[in-house]
């Protein structure tokens, strides 16, 4: 049986796309329920599912705090979200998202993101790896330069095959430095179920080792 | 603009009245040590309460030493002015009641000529009216308790309007220069205001028209060799090189006449007119900025955008546009479905130091632009 997610977003038009795209995904994603509020997530059927898609822009403003009771309720949450900005994405991350879509990314990055994240596998974004490349704050984890200039890349392009051909790398390796970084995002900050599960899966795979946290 | 206008008028007055000044403290500090003093030693027993009149001579020193300070520190009394001159006068005012009512016009009276200094120096540089109205009000209060203690006889009286005008027709004449050579100041710093608001005039006129200029000249290396082949015929609007090198061609003249060009972030304004310009040929173009940038000098804008702006003008379908800032490089990045026979894939320098990457597989051409300052 396929994975499950609860979708919690207002627009009737993103939640009838979002189950278009889980419908025609392979194997099929089995959406339990979807509502504007975040309740939809944390009762009933809605609780059953294996990730909540979450649009972080409920009511306004966004809805940072329902994130984090989520989050702590140990949900993987995929934010999906027309913000763009690198601080929202960042701060997602912080309070424990498993991962950060922009609208714009959604019929490309949604549904790999779903199947990466059930997994508890690290799924970057291009946008979100832009954010990351570009961050300089000093709370956040020291990249190394090439790992810097392989999420630049993937934030520019879109396509790891570009990435790869630019710099001479195979598509996997290119994959490890983005997920290594993403990796490195999750040791720092707030602690969460959810952080903890993709470090401990990351650990498993080999992806890095306890010297590289 | 008000608040320089008059500050630079205060700071010129200052100066050209400083030398006028340092004089005023000069003729205080004689009258006060050399007359008043030694009158008022040889005089004590005018008073009723004599530490009264030493004590109001000691004011009128402290005063004259602020004043030597100010004038030292090229400052005036500014807002302490009235409430220092009122002091003055409730000080003067209690002097006179100090002494004996016979004295009052008599030499053991130093306030009655020496007040009128210290107003001199408290008004200077601001309006005549205050003076006037200071000096006046301290003859008033005199004449008054002249009047109140019975001493109106004729002798009495012509001896008060002697002294009177001695004394204040000096501190007058002394105020009056004063005034004249602040008027002198106002018109000289609005002349110097003047000239230099015709010399920014210049300079501004001067750069518009130099921009101008190199804004014709960008205009006949950029559009002027395109319309001469298309009318001589030796090159066809329908070669899609012609097409794309037209559309570079307009872009750029619609960043050159474009508002724009000031803009607080020159390469984001210019790139967007790009992008709008793609988006009408039918290109859907995914735009995202990420970090923050540096701003690059003009030149290198411009070489920026005509490395990537032939591929996002080359697009047929698609593109994707991003502008990075990281570390301390800016970075403009297009990915499009432009025609991979035009790039040569590798990476370069150009003259001003920026770098071009250009990648091409999978039906996509991707060309990254990366400028840093030189530390």
């Amino acid at each position: 049986m396929g994975p499950s997610i609860v979708i919690v977003d207002d627009h009737p038009a993103i939640v009838d796309g979002v189950r278009a795209w889980c419908a025609a995904a392979e194997p099929p994603i089995r959406v339990l329920a979807a509502g504007a509020s975040p309740g939809v997530a944390l009762a009933g059927t809605g609780a059953e599912a294996d990730v909540v898609v979450f649009d972080l822009q409920l009511d306004g403003a966004p809805a940072f705090r329902a994130l984090t009771t989520l989050a702590d309720a140990g949900r993987r949450v995929v934010v999906y979200s027309q913000h763009a900005d690198s601080d929202t994405a960042l701060r997602c991350l912080e309070l424990g998202a498993a991962t950060y879509l922009t609208k714009a990314e959604g019929p490309e990055h949604l549904i790999p993101a779903v199947q990466a994240v059930v997994d508890d596998l690290p799924y970057t974004p291009p946008v979100l790896g832009g954010a990351m490349a570009a961050d300089r704050h000093p709370d956040r984890p020291v990249l190394s330069e090439r790992e810097r200039e392989v999420l630049l890349a993937w934030f520019e392009s879109d396509s790891k095959q570009l990435v790869a051909q630019r710099f001479h790398l195979s598509a996997k390796t290119v994959d490890t430095y983005i997920n290594r970084v993403r990796i490195k995002y999750a040791d720092v900050g707030r602690p969460a179920t959810t952080k903890a599960a993709l470090v401990a899966r990351a650990l498993q795979d080999g992806l890095i080792d306890l010297a590289g946290l | 603009m008000r608040d320089s206008q008059d500050l630079s008028t205060q700071d010129l007055s200052t100066q050209l009245l400083r030398g006028m000044r340092i004089a005023q403290t000069v003729i205080v500090l004689v009258i006060l040590v050399g007359l008043n003093v030694p009158n008022l030693l040889a005089n004590l027993g005018g008073y009723r309460v004599p530490w009264a009149g030493i004590a109001s001579l000691g004011v009128f020193f402290v005063l004259a030493g602020i004043d030597a300070v100010l004038v030292a520190r090229h400052r005036l009394w500014g807002r302490a002015r009235w409430p220092v001159a009122v002091f003055l006068l409730v000080v003067t005012l209690g002097a006179s009641l100090a002494l004996h009512p016979a004295e009052l016009s008599g030499p053991a009276h130093v306030t009655l000529g020496s007040a009128g200094w210290i107003a001199v120096l408290l008004f200077t540089g601001a309006s005549l009216r205050g003076l006037l109205a200071v000096l006046g009000a301290h003859l008033l209060i005199v004449l008054g308790l002249l009047l109140a203690t019975g001493r109106s006889d004729q002798v009495t009286l012509v001896a008060f309007a002697t002294t009177a005008v001695a004394v204040t027709s000096f501190q007058l004449a002394v105020g009056l220069a004063g005034s004249a050579l602040r008027a002198v100041a106002v018109q000289a710093a609005a002349a110097a205001e003047e000239s230099a608001r015709t010399v920014t005039a210049d300079a501004v006129a001067a750069a518009v028209h130099t921009d101008r200029e190199a804004r014709y000249a960008e205009l006949r290396a950029v559009a002027l060799p395109l319309l001469r082949g298309i009318g001589d015929g030796t090159r066809s609007p329908a070669d899609p090189e012609v097409q794309r090198a037209a559309a570079l061609g307009a872009a750029r003249l619609r960043r050159m006449f474009a508002e724009e060009r000031d803009a607080a972030d020159p390469l984001a304004a210019e790139l967007a007119t790009l992008i709008d310009i793609a988006e009408r040929r039918g290109v859907e173009v995914h735009y995202s900025e990420r970090g923050s940038r540096a701003i690059p000098p003009p030149d290198v804008c411009q070489g920026l955008l005509d490395e990537v702006g032939a591929g996002l003008l080359g697009a047929e379908r698609t593109a994707r546009v991003t502008l990075s800032g990281v570390e301390r490089a800016v970075v403009l990045s297009v990915v499009s479905d432009a025609a991979e026979g035009r790039v040569v894939p590798g990476e370069r320098t150009r003259a001003d130091g920026s770098t071009v990457t250009t990648v091409v597989g999978g039906g996509r051409t991707w060309v990254e632009a990366r400028w840093a300052p030189r530390s």
